[in-house]
């Protein structure tokens, strides 16, 4: 066990040292920071001057090596243009995108664990051909469009929600839905998927041969051998959505996240702050893959017999 | 003596996109208190679904009882309500299946899987239905039995896994037992294991059993009564003695010279049936061994023989059960000495 | 139990090829929306094909005079621009319909780049295993733990936008995931007795492969790289709609969405309608290829 966690362990560190040197080396392969900073205008000495200000002018490996040895510690440089320094920049929005992810997550699960059993108890009926039409809905939507369309109905046409910003309930309700109709979708699927898979089984006809009622057979054993992979589904869609999905919805209801702060570093070619946010990226979903594996564990005791 | 249970004219059909299979066809039979009834017959022979349709365990959508009843303690089982049928599931009937591994909740605690049981029909507490638990796992053999009761079926052999199997159906002590084919999926060595113990348990509980299988060697071991099974139909019905010395049905005569046997030298090959069993959407009038059987003639393609008496206790559904149908088909006395 | 209904339930012959064809087309006629997805999607891929004829004008050409037009339904529409313009006077139907040829292009070059070299490392590393077999998993998942939508920003933002990075950076985010199906579909495969019986009749084990294995992954692999295309889409809306896909002036659904983002209030035809057709799109790929998969894997056909 002690030795599954240390490798474990061991793994993840490589992993986001791998995604922080990634974002950091391929910024400087093409691209010259530089000139995006400074006016057109600037002389040539003067772009030189600012180079090596900010030690640009060094060579790659150096400035590699440098930058990973002061990010070990934390220190990812300063922002170029906030000239503060990079990792609370990139730290402070996250809370914000976690109130939006955790409830869109909460929403997705909760409402697509139950539409997707419902489903699965009634295979081919009304019920089942509703959620099965909801479930391709949700995984066919276009983020970007559905995020805007909501907008435009329930915020400037219908008045309801505010079109953005931050602060009251009212203003997560829309970015919570355009996040949420992706996972529920999968979700729905996945679970209904699982189900059918699990009552086709032998053991079902055991359980029912035993006298259980339908409902216990549906939950205590159907269901209990189902949670695995919907587990692993949910965790997926969930490091999927902080990382990647919150970045398209918060720009759309500038929604002040890490994902709307993300696509400013990166228009902006803010290379200490990209780097930061890549590293809290990569931090999340180590986290999130180790809470998944951990409820698994709990789901799936015939793990723990290897 | 009053039988403990009888079925009366049993058919199930299946509804698929096309023609509706006759899986089950009036079928028919008693069993008595005490009695082991084997079913045998080839795997699409109707065996299991005749059985498991009786409990109710078929799934109704693609699967309908189209006739029949199946008398128990008192009720039609066919037509009680589902609480009913609850109540004699697993307490006054129960069941033990084929293939464990599968059969068994691979994420369940072995205790939990048995102690759900006792606590649902006999309404134990969970102390007392683990205690009990761990008397039954004893009963049937398993070793270290307080120990295992917490163990999953994957840390189990597939002998071991069978027996847990037994152990669950016999927990409510059940006036019937119906065992579907529950040594296929082990080794010889460990089927003979699993026979005594249910031949041991059923001595000392007076119990019943509806033994399925197609394998006529298990069959000869443990069975009373057997009944044959071809196409949904039942073809023969006799006592296991007079099944095996005087067959009456071309079909049954097949499956015992099939059988090979270490003490007749003398026999130069074994004698496989020719042929494949029915489509059976497509089952028309004659008789539904007509296509494999050596003894037909122009009566057994037009007219479906019924299931008539040929003897004490023995019936056969061939219109020439009674004169020498099995020496017309080529089994001759000799080849099909068994018993 | 299945296995009890499955005995009793006539199994399917295998049929010959031609035979095949005509019983999926039956099959798909039987189902309303697995149907009505089908049609729609022939009508998307010959709206992308033959838009430069069919398309009532030039993409690029810009009519200042008659910027933001409505479309034909709402007061100031007219025929001559059915679904409107956009903000540079630009007729929207045209726009949509070259959008196609570039969105669904990228798609199917997407998928056929990833899927080609995933199956490829797929198939042989369930071929060969050992080391090679978990060197290759263990990249896979490695790779799997990458927040991905950050990476390919970053990455295009490097190395700048355009269509050929674009497809190269989809590629990457979509290889593992034939990679990790045909590895799979090859374990299964290898055991599989008539493997074993075309052993015993002679011919070496990559012979046998070929023959025997690969024509049966072809219809699971075509389902797969199907669903694939619809995530692709949708990802290159994502890209293109950040500034990080393609590049104006060109057409493509993601982008036209971007360029009407300040205009939702006031021309919101110039969103509603491109976004329209991705999910279109998607919604009927996503619907054919789940029938696809019901109706060619034998297992399934019970539960639709």
């Amino acid at each position: 066990m002690l030795s599954l966690l240390k490798a474990r362990a061991l793994h993840s560190i490589i992993l986001i040292v791998a995604v922080v040197s990634v974002v950091f080396l391929t910024n400087f392969v093409i691209g010259d920071p530089v000139k995006i900073l400074l006016p057109p205008s600037t002389p040539p000495e003067a772009v030189e001057l600012y180079r090596h200000n900010l030690g640009l002018d060094r060579p790659i490996l150096v400035q590699y090596f440098d930058f990973m040895k002061r990010a070990f510690t934390g220190d990812f440089g300063d922002s170029w243009w906030q000239k503060t320094p990079a990792l609370p920049i990139a730290l402070r929005p996250f809370p914000a995108t976690l109130e939006l992810g955790i409830v869109a997550m909460l929403f997705a699960t909760l409402v697509g664990l139950t539409v997707g059993l419902y489903a699965s108890a009634r295979p081919r009926s009304l019920v089942d051909r509703i959620a099965t039409s909801i479930s391709f809905l949700g995984i066919s939507s276009p983020l970007i469009w559905l995020a805007l369309m909501l907008a435009l109905i329930f915020s400037v046409k219908l008045g309801w929600f505010p079109t953005s910003g931050y602060g009251t309930l009212g203003h997560m309700v829309l970015p919570t839905v355009a996040l949420a109709a992706l996972p529920l979708g999968r979700i729905v699927q996945i679970t209904r998927a699982a189900m059918l898979d699990e009552l086709a089984k032998p053991y079902i006809v055991t359980a029912r041969a035993k006298g259980l009622s339908e409902k216990k057979v549906f939950i205590k054993h159907a269901l209990r051998n189902a949670l695995p992979p919907i587990i692993t589904e949910v965790g997926w869609e969930t490091a999927l959505l902080l990382t990647g999905y919150t970045i398209i919805v918060e720009s759309v209801y500038g929604w002040p996240g890490f994902g709307f702060a993300t696509y400013n570093a990166i228009l902006t070619r803010d290379l200490p702050v990209i780097t930061a946010l890549a590293f809290v990226a990569s931090v999340v979903v180590v986290v999130i893959n180790f809470l998944t594996d951990i409820a698994y564990w709990f789901a799936n005791p015939t793990i723990r017999l290897r | 003596m009053q039988p403990i249970l009888s079925v009366q004219n049993l058919s199930v059909e299946f509804r698929t996109s096309g023609e509706p299979i006759k899986a089950v066809n009036e079928v028919s039979f008693d069993l008595q208190p005490g009695e082991t009834l084997a079913v045998v017959g080839e795997s699409g022979s109707g065996k299991s679904v005749s059985m498991l349709s009786m409990l109710g365990l078929i799934p109704t959508p693609p699967a309908k009882v189209t006739s029949g009843s199946v008398q128990f303690d008192g009720i039609d089982l066919l037509k009680t309500t589902k609480e009913q049928l609850r109540s004699v599931r697993g307490r006054k009937i129960a069941m033990v299946f084929q293939d464990p591994m599968t059969s068994l909740n691979p994420i369940m605690k072995v205790g939990e899987q048995i102690g759900e049981i006792l606590r649902l029909h006999l309404k134990l507490s969970k102390g007392e239905a683990l205690r009990r638990s761990i008397e039954l796992l004893e009963l049937v053999g398993i070793p270290n039995a307080s120990r295992r009761i917490n163990e999953y079926p994957a840390q189990f052999s597939g002998g071991m896994r069978q027996r847990v199997m037994i152990a669950m159906a016999l927990s409510c002590d059940p006036r019937l037992l119906i065992a579907d084919e529950p040594t296929t999926a082990l080794d010889v060595t460990i089927q003979m294991q699993i026979i005594n113990i249910v031949r041991g348990l059923k001595d000392s509980k007076n119990m019943s059993i509806i033994w399925i299988s197609h394998d006529l060697g298990v069959v000869a071991g443990i069975a009373d009564r057997v009944i044959v099974m071809y196409a949904g139909h039942i073809v023969e019905a006799a006592p296991a003695s007079k099944l095996f010395a005087d067959p009456r049905h071309p079909y049954t005569a097949g499956l015992l010279a099939s059988v090979p046997r270490i003490d007749k030298p003398k026999l130069s090959h074994l004698r496989a049936i020719e042929g494949s069993p029915p489509d059976l959407s497509k089952l028309d009038g004659g008789c539904p061994f007509y296509a494999r059987c050596g003894a037909r003639t122009d009566l057994c393609k037009a007219v479906k023989p019924t299931l008539d008496p040929v003897g004490d206790n023995h019936s056969a559904r061939c219109h020439y059960a009674n004169s020498g149908a099995v020496e017309t088909a080529g089994f001759s006395q000799k080849q099909r000495e068994l018993a | 139990m299945s296995s009890v209904v499955e005995t009793i339930a006539p199994v399917a012959e295998p049929k010959k090829r031609g035979e095949r064809t005509k019983h999926l087309f039956s099959l798909l006629c039987h189902d309303w929306y697995a149907l009505i997805a089908a049609i729609v999607l022939i009508m998307m891929i010959s709206m992308a094909l033959f838009a430069p004829w069919i398309a009532p004008h030039d993409p690029y050409k810009m009519d200042l005079l008659a910027r933001l037009a409505p479309p034909i339904w709402m007061s100031g529409g007219n025929w001559n621009h059915i679904l409107g313009t956009d903000l540079l006077g630009r007729d929207l139907l045209t726009r949509i319909m070259y959008g196609a040829r570039v969105s669904i292009g990228i798609g199917i070059a997407v998928v056929l780049a990833a899927g080609m070299f995933g199956t490829v490392v797929g198939l042989s590393a369930g071929f060969v295993g050992g080391r090679y077999e978990n060197a290759v998993m263990r990249f896979i998942d490695f790779q799997s733990g990458i927040p991905y939508f950050l990476m390919a920003l970053t990455i295009i933002a490097a190395v700048g936008p355009g269509i050929r990075n674009l497809i190269i950076v989809l590629s990457i985010g979509s290889w593992p995931i034939f990679a990790r199906y045909s590895r799979s579909l090859m374990l299964t495969v290898r055991n599989q007795v008539f493997i074993d019986a075309a052993r015993v009749s002679g011919g070496s084990e990559l012979s046998i492969m070929v023959r025997h294995a690969l024509p049966n992954l072809v219809s699971p692999l075509t389902t797969l790289a199907t669903l694939e295309l619809s995530r692709v889409i949708l990802s290159e809306a994502g890209l293109s709609y950040l500034g990080m896909g393609v590049q104006p002036p060109q057409p493509a659904w993601g982008l036209m969405v971007a360029e009407g983002h300040d205009y939702v209030s006031t021309a919101n035809w110039i969103v509603t309608f491109p976004g329209l057709f991705i999910m279109l799109t998607t919604l009927s790929i996503n619907i054919f290829a789940t029938w696809l998969r019901s109706a060619t894997d034998p297992v399934q056909l019970g539960r639709a």
